[in-house]
């Protein structure tokens, strides 16, 4: 199987869940390089079954998973995670006994010393707000904080391709607007992420492109701005109006 | 008391500690309570014995009483150094192995069948047993002793007994006394293995990856950390050392007569329980200071209680008191002494002061 250049990841015929549990029908995805690409959906839709099945941690009972022209569809969670792919879970997504500094050097254990610090001088620069809370115990930071140190665990590694599940859950809106703004400028640095939210507006704003989710199934896909513009979907599965 | 009854005590304590660290690690890793922990201790000393006594007839060894000095350290050594050593190497891989197998082959089965960590510790009892009945059938005590009289027909030319000694532990000199070479033995373990064990887990890559595993699996295994890996490596890490300790415990009263395939299970596995919960089921030092603590109160506080009090018979009911030592971490401090903040205390009374 060869996979477009501009094509990250691809989901073909997936039929996956939770061990007998079946979640996710017939789906196919393919997410372009460079681009966010938006899982927008209802409550239980299959939003995070979506990105537990790319990352390996869902069962898969047919079908094939490509990751850079490779087929990952048996390969096991850590080794998708040495492969270059990220997963900013929705909860328990940060050491909480651990301050910031010790987080982020967990999060770069294989990776040399001198370039772990360099790539967190970077993550400085997107939050600054983690620099000076650098020694203070993560389970201590406000709700927008954490949310920022969960996906600067993910940025510290360099990845290729970023899953997010729900990183703005529970913010209060000006929080999550901050959060949104700065997946927005990992996407214009060119980094290749899909963004699985239930603010769907939000996550439809910040995004390029966007799968709608029903049922575990894909109802619609497109431009993440067209499908903002739907008023059909936008009623019945999203809630916006 | 006399030095040699004050170090006795002390290689108690040292034991107990070396086998409440693997039930904490092992608890810390998978939540299970191992109860077949112990028994690795009596598997590795089988097999330690069984290969030291197999060397002896082979090699035709003969005892060696004589007193020798090294860098002014006057010591005995019955056997040839080399046969120590490999019965350690033995024991230490033997209880590593067993240990691993019970992950691998019970514990992870069981866990992939959606299993509670309470099935979990109901297996580990059966695998306890699995170990007893294993022993009675492949190496209960007849054919140890038949090797060990085997053994002793070849070396037995010297009476140890008319000595006072051991006939198979190494002494040394420290003042006027022989100081029992398994005495310094587990008391030097147990230090090294707190020193090594905090050095690998605050300090290597594999203890970063150990406490990331520990502290939240799905974010490890995320970050690329095999978890099963790491857990396993623990697992591994706890049965080892309770081989040593199984190692060590060959040569505690007298050697051989620790041998039975139910022993030192019976008495000592209240006391291992007590060490780590009473330490901190958390917390590796923490452990290896509880196990610590708990053999001082059964070996040394009790006996001195005792004499105070003059009743004799409350020896025999020490583990009474480590029962007592648990109940009060439970309801005081749940996560034990190693979670109590000394910083935080020393603070609070020197604010105090000032």
């Amino acid at each position: 199987m060869t996979l477009n250049d501009n094509v990250v990841l691809k989901l073909e015929n997936i039929n996956a869940g939770y061990g007998k549990f079946h979640v996710l029908f017939d789906m196919n995805l393919e997410v372009p390089k460079g681009k966010i690409t938006v899982l927008v959906g209802p409550n239980g839709a299959g939003k995070t079954t979506t990105l537990n099945t790319i990352f390996g941690l869902a069962t898969i009972h047919s079908g094939k998973v490509y990751y850079r022209n490779k087929d990952i569809t048996k390969v096991p969670a850590h080794q998708r995670a040495k492969m270059g792919m990220a997963y900013t879970l929705q909860l328990f997504n940060i050491f909480s006994s651990l301050t910031v500094k010790e987080n982020l050097v967990l999060a770069t254990y294989d990776i040399p010393e001198s370039e772990a610090k360099k790539r967190m001088e970077e993550v400085f620069q997107l939050f600054p707000r983690l620099k000076e809370r650098l020694f203070q115990k993560a389970g201590t930071l406000s709700g927008g904080e954490r949310q920022m140190l969960a996906i600067s665990i993910s940025l510290v590694r360099k990845p290729e391709l970023m899953l997010l599940d729900e990183p703005t859950a529970g913010l209060a809106p000006k929080l999550a607007k901050e959060v949104f703004q700065a997946i927005r400028q990992l996407g214009d640095q060119g980094y290749t992420i899909i963004l699985a939210e239930q603010n769907a507006k939000g996550a439809l704003e910040t995004g390029d492109e966007a799968v709608l989710i029903a049922s575990g199934r894909i109802v619609a896909k497109g431009k993440a701005s067209e499908l903002l513009e739907r008023k059909d979907l936008a009623k019945m599965y999203l809630g916006l109006i | 008391m006399g030095f040699a009854a004050f170090m006795a005590p002390l290689y108690y304590a040292s034991i107990l500690s070396l086998l409440s660290v693997g039930i904490t690690l092992s608890y810390m890793t998978t939540k299970v309570f191992n109860f077949a922990h112990v028994r690795y201790a009596t598997v590795a000393a089988y097999f330690a014995a069984a290969t030291m006594l197999t060397l002896i007839v082979h090699h035709h060894i003969t005892l060696n009483a004589a007193t020798r000095t090294i860098g002014g350290i006057q010591y005995i050594m019955p056997l040839p150094g080399w046969i120590y050593v490999v019965g350690f190497v033995v024991a230490s891989i033997v209880g590593g192995l067993v240990s691993i197998f019970l992950y691998y082959a019970i514990l992870k089965p069981l866990e992939r069948k959606g299993l509670p960590p309470l099935a979990l510790m109901i297996s580990t009892l059966g695998f306890d047993f699995l170990l007893v009945a294993f022993l009675f059938i492949f190496m209960s005590e007849k054919p140890i002793i038949n090797l060990a009289a085997k053994a002793s027909s070849i070396i037995g030319t010297v009476n140890f007994a008319s000595l006072g000694l051991d006939f198979t532990d190494a002494y040394i000199r420290i003042g006027n006394t022989m100081v029992r070479g398994s005495v310094l033995g587990a008391l030097v373990l147990a230090v090294v293995t707190t020193i090594v064990l905090t050095f690998l887990t605050r300090k290597t890559k594999l203890g970063i990856m150990m406490r990331s595993s520990i502290e939240n699996p799905n974010l490890a295994l995320v970050l690329g950390v095999n978890v099963d890996r790491v857990f396993a490596i623990a697992w591994f890490l706890a049965g080892l050392i309770a081989g040593m300790a199984g190692f060590l415990l060959l040569f505690g009263t007298s050697f051989l007569k620790f041998i039975s395939p139910t022993s030192p299970y019976n008495s000592i596995v209240v006391s291992v329980f007590a060490g780590s919960i009473v330490g901190g089921i958390f917390n590796v030092e923490g452990s290896i200071g509880g196990g610590f603590l708990i053999g001082l109160i059964e070996k040394w506080f009790v006996p001195w209680l005792a004499a105070v009090l003059s009743m004799p018979s409350l020896i025999k009911y020490n583990k009474v008191f480590s029962m007592f030592a648990v109940a009060l971490t439970l309801l005081f401090i749940p996560e034990g002494l190693a979670s109590i903040r000394f910083s935080k205390f020393r603070k609070k009374k020197g604010g105090g002061e000032a």
